[in-house]
């Protein structure tokens, strides 16, 4: 293996591991901030797989324009979630609930369209050669697309939180809820709307799942899971450490993939209790959590 | 002690003897099926109840549940395939696996509470998937392992499988009633309030995970030697979430709570007799909906409807009122 190829395999897994801190963006934001725990966001970022499959594959639509559909759809299949079904502030509650909403997405997912797995783009995706000392550097170019819309959409998100009036209203609510309220706020309202926003990234998210990924009805229980890891690496609520963790996971992942492919997913789930059993705060442990400055 | 003869008692009896009764009611290979039927209910009475001591009394919320089950299962096969040994072995080589499993729950739960405990059960049943799908010279990866057993009379296991539940649940009872019990619901109303009071938390709550975890092993080693398969379908996150789902419809924390719960099941199986294997999934669909629908309006299960309350507002909406003061008072009063 010489130097050309472990750029190759950092860059992918960078570009692998800021798709996984755009899925737990939205994870990290539910928990961190509104204290929902939501068991059921693997099953819709599967969902909104399955919605781009079809809107491209049998509807014969152009990919951008299934992605502002998904994009309204889910934020009001996220205001009206918490509006109608997760008014309760007790965890467990909301984990039974979030978990039958799962069950339900998942099995009429798997009735529709059965267990085969199925890809949204056949071939190989295009790619850059770069000429390099020793070699050639082979970046795809969606990896590097997935790179540049989740980092914008965290940052744009982040900004959304600081600058907009919307953003400072969600983080007064998230802060005080008593307090926002008796200063006008329509504390539950904002909470909605602050799910509903969550379910946007939930929808990018899938978007760029979709078009890497293999949809499966079950694929929603890994990116939960892998949303969980990164949450617990990066410390709840802490968006930009999410994002960090997210490329250090990508990273392990992607080595993890190159040379022990069968144990793949038992190094990150074991790494994961570790983590989490020892470090519950979180590695990119930072003092100020969403709730706090963003 | 208090008396056990009520009408509600009797009433379960009345109920329950013609079950026990079916393998002389049908003759030959009519009874096969039914016979199935009670042995899967009977067997997730018992499976639910280990998971109704470890989350319903002392609050663990584990949704990983199935790692046990699966534990016991595997541990059969290997004993009996790979091994050629007694199914005995395989047990308790199980029981003993559960256990040093359960006690590592304990000790995550020494750190973990809550959300986090919960997340770090599907982590664990997640990576005993993967030993299951890859260490394939044990586990023959995907195909599982088939196990090869002397012929056995369904009726032998019909009654296994209620004896087991009846065990487990009378099991269940008792320790809710026992000092351990209180000491676990200690734990889950407070936990800091239990260790104030001198609750030596971290001793009780690995006792209650390495107890959920033996039983549970069992069960599967039940369910493994029945069925004669075990493959990773076992560590299916949906096995976890029915375990849940029965208990918590029933009522969460009370013996009677994954009894009335598991016979949900049956609706799967009805839905596939009659609609087909393709229409299962839709099975599983309305076990979601049923789960949302009882966490929404019953939290506590099938076990907190009363049934004499609510005839009786049935009756008192359907008749017309005599008084009409009482009619024209506010609801409630």
């Amino acid at each position: 293996m010489n130097l050309a190829i472990w750029t190759t395999i950092v860059i992918n897994g960078l570009c692998t591991g800021s798709l996984f801190g755009l899925v737990s963006a939205a994870f990290s934001f539910q928990f961190g901030a509104l204290r929902m725990m939501n068991f059921s966001y693997g099953a819709f970022v599967m969902v909104g797989m399955y919605i781009m499959y079809a809107g491209v594959n049998h509807l014969g639509l152009h990919a951008m324009a299934v992605v502002p559909i998904l994009i309204v759809l889910y934020f009001f299949i996220g205001y009206l979630l918490r509006a109608t079904l997760l008014k309760s502030a007790d965890p467990n509650v909301q984990i039974i609930i979030t978990s039958g909403v799962a069950l339900v997405l998942e099995s009429v997912v798997l009735f529709i369209v059965g267990a085969l797995p199925r890809s949204l783009l056949a071939g190989i995706p295009p790619t850059w050669k770069i000429p390099f000392p020793e070699g050639i550097l082979v970046i795809s170019k969606l990896n590097l697309l997935t790179f540049a819309v989740s980092s914008a959409v965290l940052i744009g998100f982040s900004m959304f939180l600081k600058r907009t009036w919307l953003g400072m209203t969600i983080r007064a609510v998230v802060q005080q809820k008593e307090a926002a309220s008796v200063v006008g706020v329509d504390a539950e309202r904002i909470i909605n709307v602050g799910f509903g926003i969550s379910f946007v990234i939930t929808a990018i998210a899938s978007i760029m799942i979709s078009l890497q990924f293999v949809l499966e009805p079950t694929a929603g229980h890994y990116y939960q899971l892998i949303g969980f890891l990164v949450c617990v690496i990066a410390g709840m609520g802490n968006l930009k450490g999410g994002f960090y963790a997210g490329l250090l996971v990508g990273l392990i992942s992607t080595m993890a993939n190159i040379f022990a492919a069968t144990w793949h997913d038992a190094i990150l789930f074991i790494l994961f209790v570790i983590i989490l059993t020892f470090l519950p705060n979180g590695v990119f442990v930072s003092s100020k959590s969403i709730s706090r400055a963003v | 002690m208090q008396n056990w003869i009520t009408p509600k008692n009797i009433v379960v009896c009345i109920l329950i003897t013609p079950v026990l009764l079916i393998p002389f009611f049908y003759k030959g290979g009519a009874a096969l099926l039914p016979m199935h039927l009670v042995i899967m209910v009977a067997s997730y009475i018992a499976l639910a109840q280990t998971w109704n001591i470890l989350s319903g009394l002392t609050g663990m919320f584990s949704l990983g549940h199935a790692t046990f089950y699966a534990l016991g299962g595997y541990s059969l096969a290997v004993a009996m395939v790979k091994l050629g040994l007694n199914p005995f072995v395989g047990l308790a080589a199980g029981i003993v696996l559960s256990a040093f499993f359960g006690l590592l729950l304990g000790a995550i739960s020494s750190r973990l509470t809550g959300f986090f405990f919960t997340i770090s059960t599907i982590a664990l049943a997640q990576v005993i998937r993967t030993v299951a799908m890859q260490w394939t010279p044990v586990t023959n990866s995907i195909t599982g392992l088939k196990i090869f057993r002397p012929i056995v009379s369904r009726m032998v296991f019909f009654y296994v499988a209620i004896g087991l539940a009846v065990a487990v649940s009378i099991f269940f009872a008792y320790l809710r009633r026992s000092r351990m019990g209180s000491m676990f619901v200690a734990i889950r109303e407070n936990i800091h309030l239990a260790r104030s009071l001198g609750v030596d938390v971290v001793r009780y709550k690995t006792i209650s995970s390495i107890i959920a975890a033996m039983l549970a092993s069992v069960v599967g080693s039940f369910i493994t030697y029945y069925i004669q398969v075990v493959d990773p379908n076992y560590l299916s996150p949906l096995i976890s979430e029915k375990i849940i789902m029965v208990t918590i419809i029933g009522g969460m924390g009370y013996a009677w709570g994954p009894i009335w719960g598991s016979v949900l099941i049956l609706l799967e199986e009805f839905i596939r007799g009659t609609l087909g294997a393709r229409y299962a999934p839709l099975a599983t669909a309305l076990y979601g909906v049923i789960l949302i629908v009882f966490m929404l309006f019953r939290p506590n299960g099938i076990v907190s409807i009363n049934l004499k309350r609510s005839f009786g507002m049935a009756i008192a909406a359907l008749t017309p009122a005599k008084n009409i003061e009482a009619a024209a008072r506010p609801e409630g009063k």
